[in-house]
Formats: structure tokens, C-alpha cells, sequence
């Protein structure tokens, strides 16, 4: 998939697949500590007058954020069945309909002047 | 701000400075020309800010009272905005040796200047059909084949907007018997044909694939002018003419859902951020049906902050299609080896549109959804929460990454020009500026605040939707669930007009226009007739000789104008 590092070229800090594994350890370990606040923090909820109970509830924020972005990739990921064309969709359509209109253009003007030597 | 330099001169016009600065840079050369690109919106900042809430000016033309400067904290928070952007966007673009873009560059920020300041709706036209036509170079001045119908496409829409406020204008004044632009209820053909008009420009859901369409075909440097002044014209004028109207709630709840889906799967990053800015346009259109108070402050204070942050993330990916000459999330990766700067500045970038605590997204987007759930709307809340995970997903988390990052292209490009980081740096300055010190954005906007961004709730609650947004990013990533990059065209509302409409009228239009030549010459013998014909007509008996009302003949120019436009547009094959 990547393209290799050209020779003589210093390696980059994302080069090292250990860097990239430890960022991922990192930032799994932050979540963790993200998601455990909620236990300790007294939230204050937007909804001043109940209307959503559930936002109160522990963890909300996080498995909300977490279902969302799943849910949007997944169903993004069936659109395409439905949407996705080829890069040159409009492209084709584009030159194919510039030439029908071309030649029948130039047909016309062709008997225009035939028109004309004919002298009406 | 204000005081401190009131009296210094007297002020001008504010869109004068630009309108006049861009025709006297235009005229320059060289050097002399790049330093009035970055003055010029320096001097019109100045003069803008002599001018007090309250001042108005009017001048008669043809017996109309016309009001050109109205000024209230509203118009000039957006008419600073626009001198702020168009110094970035110059500075972004000093290195391009191009008259055409530079002139019309400018004459665009007028424009938009113009128009947040008009008072009345003739006034509010004429800057909106500028605005159209100045900024449509953007776009062409690319110079290639797809590009040049790109503008086509993106022109006819915008005139179009125009031809529809024109004649809600003149419905308006035969509905009221005034032109001036004020609050409006949405009952009436006049308040429909004008709230089309601003729809139009705003990127209402159906009525948006000229921004998606448009903005990816312009200029590295125009998407950064486009992405700053046409929206948000219309936001403003969305703010203006229709604060509260309940319609507008669901229609901006839906404006902010439905683009992220397309912005998971498109392959161009600039149209990426062209979805994502539908989305944050969204959440102001949500604000400005909320109403007086701070759901009107807050889709003000989120236009002021996106205009600096989205106008951020086109400079950086506006330099990676510089440098490269790709802008294709497939295409590209491990940019960052090569563009440190460009990378950290688009990351800055990211974190603000993502709302992350101490960026600036973070200090006005959570205004609107705190005023929705203050209001109990628990379905709207939940979509635009939704829509908050989502923009991260795709703004703040897939267009660094896969411009910077994921897989090495192999691409080794040179950093962005100086002028460019220059640009990018102060932008994202602004960002985390406005993310940290937010009283003084809070202190220009229309209303008093009474908004605490920074309690601890709203911190953890944000960051843990955000940290899960990522977290859920990575996992499908690592489990390959995550759709690739792919070369791909995705079909939206333009369908219906780029392929739907031709298939249906282009047969029955194009043979219309080869009818409409081979009867020219029958059309020529009976001229002689039809000028009789019309000398009858205007004389003081006949139809067109009475004295027409203003406001009917300006309906009826416009109607027929806009069919004109539509025969001339699918004659030529959409």
C-alpha cells in the first residue's frame, strides 16, 4: 500500500509501526480517563426543564459520540451502492450530448449554405 | 472598539474602500499591487470600524428613497468578519500572478460588505447579483474545460438567487408599500420568493449542489475568497429577514445531517469541506429559527468563527492541491513528511470546527445546541449532537489524516509559500484566540450574552463525544470496516438538473432553438407587421403604453429574464 521511503531519506516519526502502536495505546488509555470523569463530575444537564433524562445517565456522551460515527460510516458505506458512479459521469454525458449538438449544428449550417449557393 | 477610534475620520460607504481598492490594485503592478491587496481591507477594517449602530444613509433614484448604509451591531459584526477574511484570503493569494482574481477578489468582499449593510431590498439586490458575478471568477479563473462549466453552472444559480429576490422585492413593496429589508413573517408569495432567494445562497438541503459542485472546481486560492463571503451573506440575511421562523429549525437540523454521509464516501477533500460546510451552515440556520436571544447569537457567533476556521482548512488543503496538483484523499498521504507547517495549521483547523475545548468552534456552536435544549426541542438536540460526532469524523479527523497522514503517497511536495503560511498561521491564531478568549467575540454580537462556555460540564461532555467520535474512527479503520478512498463521482440533488432535466427537456428545448433559426427568415417578412404592431401597443391606447407600477414591471423583467436564463442554459446542453 505505501509507497517505500526513498533511499537516504530520514525516517519520519509515523515510519515506526512501534510509534504508530504506542499513539494507539496512548489514546486508548485517554479514553478510558475521558470516560471515567463522568463518574466523578456532577453534570449539569442543558435541559433545564427533564425533557431528556437519558443525557443524564453515565457515559452518555461517549456512547452516543461512539454509536453516531459508527452508524454515519456504515450507512455512508451503503449510500455508495445507490450514488457512486464512475469519475467521468457527468464527463461522458458531457461529450457525448457537445457532440450529438456539434454534428447537428454543422448539419444545419451545411445546408444553410447549400441554401445560400443555391441563392434563396 | 468603536470608541477608541471614533471621529478619526469620517467614515465612507464601508464597502467603498474594497469596491475602489480593488479597481486602483487592479491598476497596479508588481509589488505595487500585492502591498494594496493586503491594505486595502486594512483601510476598509478602519474606516468600517467609524461606523456606528444607528447610522444610516440614503440617496433618490428615480423617486425612490433608497437606504445603502444601515448599520446595527448585526450588519457591522458581519461587515468586520468581511474585511478580516478578505485580508486572509489576500494575503493567501499574494503570490498569484493573476489581474482577473485579484480584481474580482476584492470587488467580492465589497460586495459581500455591501450587502450586509444594504437597507432596503433594491439596494440588498443589486449587491446580490454583484456578489454573483465577482465571485464566479473564482472558479473560472482556473482555466480549464470543467471549470469553465463548473462557473456556468454556479452563474446561472446565483443570478438566478437574484432574479428571485428581485421579484419577491417587488411583491414586497406591492404587498406593504415598503422596500425595506426587515423582520419578515412567511406568509405571502413575497416572503417565499425571498426566503427562495436566500435559500439558494445559503445551501438549503435540494438546493445546495452549487456549493458542492462549485467549490471544488475553483482556484486553490478562490475556494478560500468563495468559502468566506456568499453564505454568509446569506446567513446574515437569513438572520435579518427570518429570525424565529419555526420552518427554518428543521430545515438546518437537516442541513447539518444529511451532508456528513455524503462527506464519509466523497473522494475530493475540497468538496469534503464544501459538505462540511453545509453542516455548519446547519447549525446557524437551527440558531436563526430558534429565534431573538441566543439562538440568534449563537449562529452569528458560529458564522464569525467558521468563516476564519473553514476558510483555514480550504488555505491548507488549497496549498496540498498547490504543491501536488491532487486533491483526492486517494491520491494522497504522509504529506506531513514534507508539510509540517501546512499539516499543523490544518490540524488547528480541525480541532476548531470540531469544538474542541480552547478552539474557537467550541465557544459558538454549543450556543445553539444549549438554546435548543433550553427549549426542550430533545429531537432537534439529538440530531445536531449527532451531527457534532459526525463533523469531527469527517472534518476534523478524515481530512488531515488522509492528507497528511494514512498511507505514504510516495508525493514529497515543497512546503506552502510563505505567504501562505503567513495566511494559515494568523488564521489559526484566531482560532485558538477566539477559543480562549471568547468575551471579545461575545462583545460584537447583536444581542447581550449571558453564555458561560467553559463550565466543567460542557468540557467533559465534549470531550468525551469527541473521543469517542475518534475512537470509533480507529476502530474501523484498524478492522477495515472503514470505506475506502475511492475514484468516484457521488450523485446528489444536481442529478435532477445535470442529468434528469436535459434527458426531459433538452430534446423538446433543442428543438425548439432549430426551429427558433429556420424560422428566422419567416420571422424577418413579418417584422414590418409586428412593428406596426408595436407602435399601436405603446402608444398612449394601447397595453404597454399605460404607466406600468415599478414593482410590476420589475416582477415581469425578472420572470422572464430567469426563463430566458433556463433556455439558454439547457439550449447549450446543461
Amino acid at each position: 500500500m505505501s509507497a517505500p521511503t526513498p533511499p537516504g531519506e530520514k525516517r519520519h516519526v509515523w515510519d515506526d509501526p512501534a510509534n504508530v502502536r504506542r499513539l494507539i495505546r496512548w489514546f486508548l488509555a485517554s479514553c478510558v480517563v475521558v470516560a471515567l470523569v463522568d463518574l466523578f463530575v456532577d453534570r449539569h444537564s442543558p435541559f433545564e426543564g427533564g425533557e431528556l433524562s437519558l443525557e443524564g445517565t453515565p457515559f452518555f456522551y461517549a456512547w452516543y459520540g461512539f454509536v453516531a460515527c459508527v452508524v454515519l460510516v456504515l450507512v455512508a458505506k451503503q449510500m455508495r451502492r445507490v450514488v457512486m458512479r464512475d469519475e467521468s459521469y457527468y464527463q461522458e454525458e458531457r461529450t457525448e450530448e457537445s457532440r450529438e449538438q456539434n454534428e447537428s449544428e454543422r448539419a444545419e449550417e451545411i445546408e444553410e449554405e447549400r441554401g445560400e449557393e443555391r441563392g434563396d | 472598539m468603536t470608541e477608541a477610534l471614533g471621529g478619526l475620520f469620517p467614515a465612507v460607504h464601508p464597502a467603498l474602500p474594497l469596491l475602489i481598492g480593488a479597481l486602483v490594485a487592479a491598476a497596479a503592478g508588481g509589488r505595487a499591487r500585492q502591498v494594496l491587496l493586503v491594505a486595502v481591507p486594512l483601510v476598509g477594517l478602519l474606516n468600517a470600524l467609524q461606523v456606528d449602530a444607528g447610522d444610516s444613509r440614503t440617496v433618490t433614484l428615480a423617486g425612490y428613497q433608497l437606504e445603502v448604509l444601515r448599520a446595527d451591531k448585526l450588519s457591522l459584526l458581519f461587515g468586520y468578519l468581511f474585511h478580516i477574511a478578505a485580508f486572509l484570503a489576500a494575503i493567501y493569494s499574494l503570490h498569484v500572478r493573476d489581474r482577473v482574481q485579484h480584481l474580482t477578489g476584492l470587488l467580492y468582499a465589497g460586495s459581500a460588505v455591501g450587502a450586509v449593510f444594504a437597507g432596503d431590498l433594491i439596494v440588498l439586490f443589486v449587491f446580490w447579483e454583484l456578489l454573483a458575478v465577482t465571485s464566479v471568477f473564482q472558479i473560472w479563473a482556473r482555466r480549464v474545460p470543467e471549470s469553465l462549466r463548473a462557473g456556468q453552472r454556479y452563474l446561472l444559480v446565483h443570478v438566478s438567487s437574484g432574479l428571485l429576490l428581485l421579484a419577491g422585492a417587488a411583491l414586497h413593496l406591492r404587498e406593504t408599500g415598503s422596500l425595506a429589508f426587515e423582520r419578515m413573517e412567511l406568509a405571502g408569495a413575497a416572503s417565499w420568493l425571498i426566503l427562495a432567494a436566500i435559500g439558494i445562497k445559503c445551501a438549503f438541503p435540494l438546493l445546495h449542489t452549487w456549493l458542492t459542485d462549485g467549490y471544488p472546481a475553483a482556484t486553490p486560492t478562490g475556494t478560500v475568497f468563495l468559502s468566506s463571503f456568499t453564505t454568509k451573506t446569506a446567513v446574515y440575511a437569513l438572520a435579518r429577514g427570518f429570525a424565529g421562523t419555526e420552518e427554518l429549525i428543521w430545515v438546518g437540523a437537516a442541513m447539518a445531517m444529511f451532508p456528513i454521509f455524503y462527506a464519509v464516501i466523497e473522494n475530493d477533500l475540497r468538496r469534503v469541506l464544501g459538505y462540511s460546510m453545509i453542516n455548519q451552515i446547519g447549525f446557524m440556520v437551527v440558531g436563526i429559527g430558534l429565534g431573538e436571544g441566543m439562538g440568534l447569537n449563537g449562529a452569528v457567533a458560529h458564522a464569525f468563527n467558521d468563516v476564519i476556521f473553514k476558510g483555514l482548512l480550504f488555505m491548507a488543503m488549497g496549498a496540498v492541491l498547490l504543491r501536488t496538483g491532487k486533491i483526492d484523499g486517494s491520491e494522497l498521504g504522509g504529506l506531513y513528511k514534507t508539510m509540517p507547517w501546512t499539516a499543523g495549521f490544518c490540524m488547528v483547523g480541525a480541532a476548531s470546527i470540531s469544538a474542541f475545548p480552547l478552539f474557537s468552534g467550541f465557544v459558538s456552536k454549543s450556543m445553539v445546541m444549549a438554546e435548543a435544549a433550553h427549549e426542550g426541542r430533545v429531537v432537534i438536540w439529538l440530531m445536531l449532537l449527532f451531527a457534532s460526532a459526525g463533523v469531527f469524523h469527517h472534518a476534523g479527523i478524515k481530512i488531515p489524516f488522509f492528507a497528511f497522514f494514512a498511507h505514504d503517497s510516495g508525493l514529497r511536495p515543497r512546503e506552502a509559500p510563505l505567504n501562505m503560511r503567513v495566511a494559515m498561521g494568523i488564521s489559526a491564531v484566531l482560532c485558538v484566540g477566539i477559543g480562549c478568549f471568547p468575551a471579545a467575540l461575545y462583545r460584537l454580537l447583536p444581542q447581550e450574552v449571558a453564555y458561560q462556555p467553559y463550565t466543567i460540564s460542557h468540557v467533559v461532555e465534549q470531550t468525551q463525544l469527541l473521543f469517542f467520535s475518534a475512537l470509533a474512527f480507529t476502530w474501523l479503520k484498524l478492522s477495515g470496516i472503514y470505506p475506502p478512498e475511492l475514484r468516484s463521482v457521488n450523485l446528489d440533488a444536481d442529478w435532477l438538473a445535470r442529468r434528469l432535466v436535459p434527458a426531459a427537456l433538452g430534446p423538446p428545448v433543442r428543438a425548439a432553438a432549430r426551429g427558433w433559426r429556420r424560422s428566422v427568415g419567416l420571422v424577418r417578412s413579418g417584422i414590418e407587421g409586428l412593428v406596426r404592431r408595436t407602435k399601436w401597443w405603446h402608444s398612449p391606447a394601447g397595453r404597454l403604453g399605460e404607466p406600468w407600477p415599478a414593482g410590476e414591471t420589475a416582477f415581469w423583467a425578472a420572470l422572464l429574464f430567469a426563463l430566458l436564463l433556463l433556455f439558454a442554459f439547457y439550449q447549450r446542453g446543461g
